[in-house]
């Protein structure tokens, strides 16, 4: 009777034990399935340019197919390179013509074009156009052009990873031009 | 020692009970998840990268114009074409850049079918639970509308 009685009270012990490890590991496999749904639904922050990001198209010339614009950073911060379009008419709210494969070179050696769809100031990753720096840029086979639009793009740290941003919601700037 | 007996059955019975309906409902929602198939874009739910799309649109002598001003890469737009008593949804599909409209990119092409005004709606491409890309269509608020002049 007292063995029957041991080894009643030891499987009641171990079912116990059992019981708490199955009810545990119930219960982190729940936590870790409703984390993992829930955690693509909670919003991050919005990736964007700082308001102070600014471009000015400090002069320009345009004849006979070709481009010369000076461009000035009159904002607080560094930025890598731009965008640049172009539009044939002034009604064209929406510049859409990519003048990036027109880009001929620079007075500042190190810029370059990149995948074809913006111009950098530097062949690194990195904001090289400092506040009120200048640099002259030149275009070739431009064609009739009566406007021309640039967006600046940055490279900013997001969480652990530096990302490439564009400032075309606050930092576009439009210009009406006259090509002869 | 009868009714010490009863306490422990009904515990059990219920203990078993509670765990069954508990696992057919947490089945019945893992799968109605599955077959949503939660779709992100850069780690976050493609409904919530809708939020951050930008883009601007004007319509000009039967040409659209677009322009991409934020972040998010638009893989393609719906167009609802909204006639008098009437509309035709359809994609832009006439010189659509194939890997989308990326950050700062521009988009020009003709619009032949008449109407009054044309809402856009952008659509993203996101990766599902299971890796596939999969279109996700952003709600109309997300969209713009521009006038046929």
């Amino acid at each position: 009777m007292k063995r029957r009685s041991i080894l009643e009270k030891k499987k009641k012990g171990i079912s116990s034990i059992v019981g708490y490890v199955l009810i545990i590991t119930f219960g982190i496999i729940m936590a870790s399935i409703v984390y993992n749904y829930l955690k693509t639904y909670v919003p991050k922050d919005l990736i964007d340019c700082p308001e102070d990001v600014s471009i000015f198209i400090k002069d320009y010339e345009c004849q006979d197919g070709w481009l010369n614009i000076t461009l000035k950073n009159n904002g607080k911060f560094n930025y890598a390179g731009y965008y640049i379009h172009g539009a044939n008419n002034t009604g064209q709210k929406i510049a859409t013509i990519n003048l990036v494969s027109n880009f001929v070179n620079s007075s500042n050696e190190q810029a370059r074009n990149i995948k074809d769809s913006y111009i950098m100031f530097s062949a690194l990753d990195e904001n090289l156009m400092k506040p009120q720096n200048e640099v002259e840029h030149y275009f070739t086979s431009v064609p009739n052009l009566q406007v021309i639009e640039i967006t600046p793009v940055r490279f900013q740290m997001e969480g652990n990873a530096m990302r490439f941003v564009s400032c075309g919601k606050s930092s576009k700037v439009r210009e009406e031009i006259i090509c002869s | 020692m009868k009714k010490r007996g009863i306490s422990p059955v009904i515990a059990t019975v219920l203990l078993i009970g509670i765990v069954v309906v508990i696992a057919i409902i947490v089945f019945m929602w893992i799968r109605g998840i599955s077959g949503e198939a939660i779709t992100t874009f850069d780690g976050t739910n493609v409904k919530l990268v809708c939020e951050e799309v930008s883009f601007d649109a004007q319509f000009s002598d039967g040409q659209l114009y677009l322009s991409n001003n934020g972040q998010v890469p638009i893989f393609k737009m719906k167009m609802r074409i909204q006639g008098v008593g009437s509309h035709e949804t359809k994609f832009i599909e006439e010189n659509w850049p194939s890997e989308g409209l990326l950050q700062g990119g521009t988009y020009a092409g003709a619009v032949t079918e008449p109407g009054n005004k044309i809402l856009l709606i952008p659509v993203l491409i996101g990766s599902t639970t299971e890796g596939t890309e999969k279109a996700h269509t952003c709600d109309e608020r997300h969209g713009i509308e521009v006038l046929m002049e």
